[in-house]
């Protein structure tokens, strides 16, 4: 069972992304709290978020791979544990890919 | 036990194994059975490879084959439409007609300096996949034939057909698959990412035609925005090639971690300098004796996939002493004195 599995249907707070590997091997991270987002924001991010939280597992990376890009996401609920998932380039969901694109223009390296 | 898996023949021990009265003698069987099979693909794995370069040319044709595909910044990974195949005039795309050179300048530098048809050594045909997602900012290979390219999103990077370094990069990672084939995790995935550097590196400076003290062993220069200037990494000196540059310069720096397959494109900075020193103490042309030492290396029968930094650096010694003219040629000492300096031997 992944971290906080048990309690999906907890509010979502924000949602994390931790971006490494790549041609350039750069860690980079972004966080958005949806109380911070417009209200239509807000709403889509949390949609994406319960899609990626409660869609089927998704299938093997077509590939291995070199240089693909690695991502960590955390869910951060309301008096839940975090969730985390971890996915690749090559086995994204739409889903995911989804709700990484709306992190990845707030990336920053760290 | 152990050495009946190198004398027994598999069927009688198929035999012993179905027919055996005690558990014991049929688990003994069949773990003779394992390492045989063990052994036996070891074996053809060693023979695939050999430690000479070949210097003459091969039966290839020294003509690549590419093929450019437009996946119109959509993020599904089934090959988009072949926008120029080879012998095809360039297009309106910058980007396509980017990749086609680079791609022909990559298999110019390994069909003329090397004598490697392609990535296989078969003239495999290359698939360059540009204008990947939207605002990618990566290009990868695929393990399947396959080069990725983002457009960047015109911040972090640009866009990634523009680097010949990159494509060198990247294609050298389907050198290594038919070659050393290294793990792409720890040591082995530094080294991997390595040979893709220091190769990447090589089709730039043939391709400029630059000595090794013109060329400026950056990667990714061309491909960084204002806030990863000037480069992505530095061969010369790792951790200085930009703001967040994490590299080592050597083992004492060695960074242990769990991402980015255990910091593979953090710790190739070892090997990576390792190479530019050698090809610094032996001057001209870097590809001309360094090159081929790293090239003979991962054809070297005693690397295996798994092999670590200390491993790679003796096939490097090996490689120098029978290029290089035995073990007191400038070859050998400018290698082993490059793996003392960053501290793998």
């Amino acid at each position: 069972m992944a971290d906080g599995e048990g309690a999906l249907n907890a509010s979502v707070v924000a949602v994390g992304l931790v971006q490494s590997g790549g041609i350039a091997g750069l860690d980079m991270t972004a966080t958005l709290r949806l109380a911070d987002l417009p209200a239509a924001d807000a709403d889509r991010t949390r949609g994406l978020v319960e899609q990626v939280l409660t869609e089927p597992e998704p299938p093997q990376a077509r590939t291995p791979g070199y240089d693909g890009l690695e991502y960590e996401l955390t869910v951060s609920r309301a008096g839940a544990p975090d969730h985390q998932i971890h996915t690749r380039d090559g086995a994204l969901t739409p889903a995911q890919r989804a709700l990484i694109g709306e992190l990845r223009p707030h990336l920053h390296p760290f | 036990m152990y050495g009946l898996a190198c004398f027994v023949p598999p069927d009688l021990l198929h035999e012993i194994a179905r027919t055996a009265r005690t558990a014991a003698l049929r688990r003994s069987a069949l773990d003779s059975l394992a390492i045989d099979a063990a052994i036996r693909t070891q074996r053809a794995e060693n023979a695939a490879r050999t430690l000479t370069v070949p210097m003459s040319a091969s039966a290839g044709s020294g003509v690549p084959q590419r093929f450019i595909h437009d996946q119109r910044n959509g993020a599904d990974m089934t090959p988009g439409p072949v926008v120029r195949a080879e012998g095809q005039p360039p297009v309106d795309d910058p980007a396509v007609n980017q990749a086609y050179d680079n791609f022909g300048d990559t298999y110019k530098f390994y069909w003329e300096v090397l004598n490697r048809d392609s990535l296989d050594d078969q003239g495999m045909p290359i698939h360059g996949m540009v204008h990947f997602d939207t605002d990618y900012n990566n290009a990868f290979w695929d393990g399947e034939g396959h080069m990725w390219f983002g457009d960047g999103d015109g911040t972090m990077f640009s866009d990634f057909t523009n680097s010949l370094d990159v494509i060198g990069h990247e294609l050298t990672h389907g050198v290594t698959q038919y070659t050393a084939n290294l793990a792409y995790s720890g040591q082995s995935g530094a080294l991997n990412e390595s040979v893709s550097d220091v190769f990447g590196s090589l089709v730039e400076q043939y391709a400029k035609q630059q000595t090794v003290d013109q060329a400026d062993w950056l990667i990714g220069a061309e491909v960084v925005g204002p806030q990863l200037a000037p480069a992505l990494r530095s061969m010369k000196a790792p951790g200085t090639a930009n703001q967040y540059d994490k590299q080592p310069k050597d083992m004492d720096g060695f960074v242990v971690t769990n991402r980015d397959n255990g910091g593979v494109h953090t710790n190739s900075g070892i090997p990576n300098r390792a190479f530019y020193l050698t090809a610094s103490a032996l001057g001209g042309f870097a590809w001309e004796v360094a090159g081929r030492i790293w090239y003979a290396a991962m054809n070297d029968a005693r690397l295996r996939p798994n092999s670590r930094f200390t491993a790679f650096a003796q096939a490097t010694i090996r490689a120098a002493t029978a290029i290089g003219g035995g073990a007191d040629s400038d070859a050998t000492k400018a290698v082993t004195e490059a793996w003392r300096t960053v501290k793998v031997l």
